[in-house]
């Protein structure tokens, strides 16, 4: 074969793997609808799928408790586990790149943590901005510490060129930080106060509700264009610091916006719905897995992957014990543990 | 390559890590392009560190000047406007494929001050790994190639963005026989098409066999530099290495080193 041969050969092979991974989005966004579908129709409730369908088709009486357990209930929860799913899913591959890490998430740098000692600090101890209703102190709170110990990570790794191990190490500081605390409120709180806090980090869906699904979505239209512009710089930088650098790239630059990108789709999902565990790490790993890293692909992919992970989780949550909704967040650390675990022994084998 | 670049001035570069100074004062002879320019030295005479200095990677004091650009203390972006580097060691865990990395490099920032599009980059990408010669790799994942390949991969990385100044860390490190004359050869061409090419070069045959000027570095100052026959002489060796060794033309004339033994310390 001759040189020019050779590289039509291969220009036309680039060409079926693009196809091939535009189908295989196609394919996870299909699942995403079939699992929406068959979320919406479980729950305690037992509603026939032809209430749900009348329901949501608006045939049914407004006030009819179908129409009120459809749109009040499991709409925003179906919704919200798509939304969260594939904000948590983008942040962890955004982490795991920015971090060179596979085994990173959203919360490795400390944020659940923080997040929760935001929580905690409302629940326990009453403290919150002033001027805003009762209901939005808790999300608020979770929000602004999530996102405070973002910019405490990046002051602190500021004073050096910070590469993935200064800010793994930061982070690890900040996690024990936080739980160190969050434990101080948990040692002085009330009994009740306590049991609010605890059923908080678990994780649930049941607190979604129509305008936290628009602040999320929000969130997640606002992020997703920038960490888009972002994608071959990102996939520049799976081939190491120097090299990217090399490419003119400002690589300090690039981590401390998707540090940013990262805590705003992280502390917003964990607002909204307590810490959801292995969304973040889950997501990326499947994306990787069947899509590659060039992350105009790669970062979609994630995203669609961690929507269909928490859409099936939130079946799986109302399915599994009939009659009873496990917290969504005990879920995806059943089904994640055991993932993370095959990752890691995965990977001493290759 | 049109035009011939103009060469490369090293001057009083002091550079180092913290508080630990590695290249103090350094000067250099002008780089000119046409040929590789080898750097040489034990382990910890500096060689990467001035590699890294003249790719912009790491602050220096000093002057590095490209003709009338200087380069110490430009803009990351100026830098890749002239300099491309190769890295020694590899990404291992990309799951990118080789084309894919090539793409990257031209896609990741505006290229030439233009943002090309798809079908050019794909274009230029294709060219770059068919000047390499792994064109048939293209569609690889980086984690699957060998040694040698990896190599030819990172040497397409680095070349894509067509730089003036080419810098290559240990391109032949750990390389079999074969492996290292391809890569030699074609950095060797790369250079002869009027680029300015340095290498960190530890194997003092291959410096002898492919470059034209021998920059020998020695705890982070200049020891010698010269056309291979002045600069690699047994005199050399017994200063910056520490060995009792002999240089003698093959039957072709290119230098070998034969080492006989080590010195007794005299430090």
């Amino acid at each position: 074969m001759s040189a020019s041969d050779t590289s039509q050969a291969a220009l036309a092979g680039y060409d079926r793997l693009i196809r091939r991974r535009l189908l295989l989005l196609a394919v996870m966004t299909c699942g995403i609808a079939i699992s929406f579908v068959v979320d919406l129709a479980s729950g305690p409730s037992r509603l026939p799928i032809a209430d749900v369908l009348a329901a949501l088709r608006g045939t049914a009486a407004a006030d009819a408790p179908a129409s009120i357990i459809v749109w009040e209930i499991r709409l925003p929860a179906a919704i919200m586990a798509i939304l969260v799913g594939a904000a948590l899913a983008l942040a962890g591959a955004e982490m795991q790149t920015t971090l060179d890490n596979a085994l990173a998430s959203p919360f490795t740098l400390g944020m659940a943590s923080a997040a929760t000692f935001g929580a905690a600090l409302w629940i326990v101890a009453g403290l919150s901005v002033p001027g805003i209703p009762d209901d939005w102190m808790l999300p608020l709170n979770a929000f602004l510490c999530a996102l405070g110990s973002v910019f405490l990570l990046q002051a602190a790794a500021r004073s050096r060129q910070a590469g993935p191990e200064t800010l793994v190490l930061f982070g690890i500081a900040l996690f024990f930080t936080f739980n160190a605390l969050v434990a101080i409120l948990q040692f002085v709180a009330s009994d009740q106060a306590l049991q609010q806090l605890v059923f908080w980090t678990m994780g649930s869906l049941s607190r979604a509700d129509w305008t936290t699904i628009r602040l999320l979505g929000l969130a997640l239209v606002v992020v997703v264009p920038f960490a888009m512009m972002a994608a071959w710089k990102m996939t520049a930088l799976r081939l190491g610091d120097e090299r990217a650098r090399s490419f003119g790239i400002d690589v300090a630059k690039l981590r401390w916006y998707s540090l940013v990108r990262i805590s705003v789709l992280t502390a917003t999902s964990v607002a909204f719905v307590g810490t959801i565990a292995f969304v973040g790490l889950v997501g990326p790993h499947l994306a990787r897995l069947v899509i590659g890293e060039d992350h105009r692909f790669f970062l979609p992919a994630s995203m669609v992957a961690g929507a269909l992970v928490m859409s099936l989780a939130s079946v799986v949550s109302k399915t599994l014990i009939p009659g009873v909704e496990i917290p969504i967040g005990l879920v995806t650390a059943l089904i994640g543990v055991p993932f993370f675990v095959s990752v890691v022994i995965g990977r001493r084998r290759g | 390559m049109a035009t011939t670049v103009p060469p490369l001035h090293v001057q009083n570069i002091t550079a180092g890590y913290g508080a630990r100074t590695v290249l103090h004062e350094l000067t250099l002879p002008p780089i000119t392009a046409g040929r590789i320019t080898a750097l040489v030295g034990p382990n910890g005479a500096g060689k990467s560190t001035l590699l890294r200095v003249l790719a912009g990677l790491l602050p220096a004091r000093g002057s590095v000047r490209l003709g009338e650009v200087e380069l110490n203390g430009a803009s990351i972006d100026a830098h890749a406007r002239h300099v491309g580097f190769m890295p020694q060691l590899q990404p291992q865990r990309a799951a990118l494929t080789v084309f894919e990395s090539v793409l990257a490099a031209l896609k990741a920032t505006p290229f030439s001050g233009r943002t090309i599009d798809g079908g050019e980059a794909r274009r230029r990408a294709m060219d770059v790994l068919t000047r390499v010669g792994i064109a048939d790799l293209a569609l690889e994942p980086l984690g699957h190639l060998s040694g040698g390949q990896r190599q030819l991969a990172s040497l397409a990385q680095a070349i894509a963005r067509e730089p003036d100044v080419l810098l290559l860390d240990e391109p032949t490190s750990a390389l079999d026989l074969g492996h290292q004359a391809t890569v030699m050869h074609l950095v060797d061409e790369l250079a002869r098409e009027g680029r300015i090419v340095v290498a960190v070069v530890h194997d003092l045959a291959l410096a002898a066999r492919w470059s034209g000027l021998v920059v020998v570095m020695h705890r982070g100052r200049l020891d010698t530099a010269g056309p291979p026959a002045a600069s690699i002489t047994p005199d050399m060796l017994a200063r910056v290495y520490g060995v009792r060794a002999r240089v003698e033309p093959c039957s072709r004339g290119t230098l070998q080193v034969i080492v006989d033994e080590p010195l007794p310390h005299v430090s």
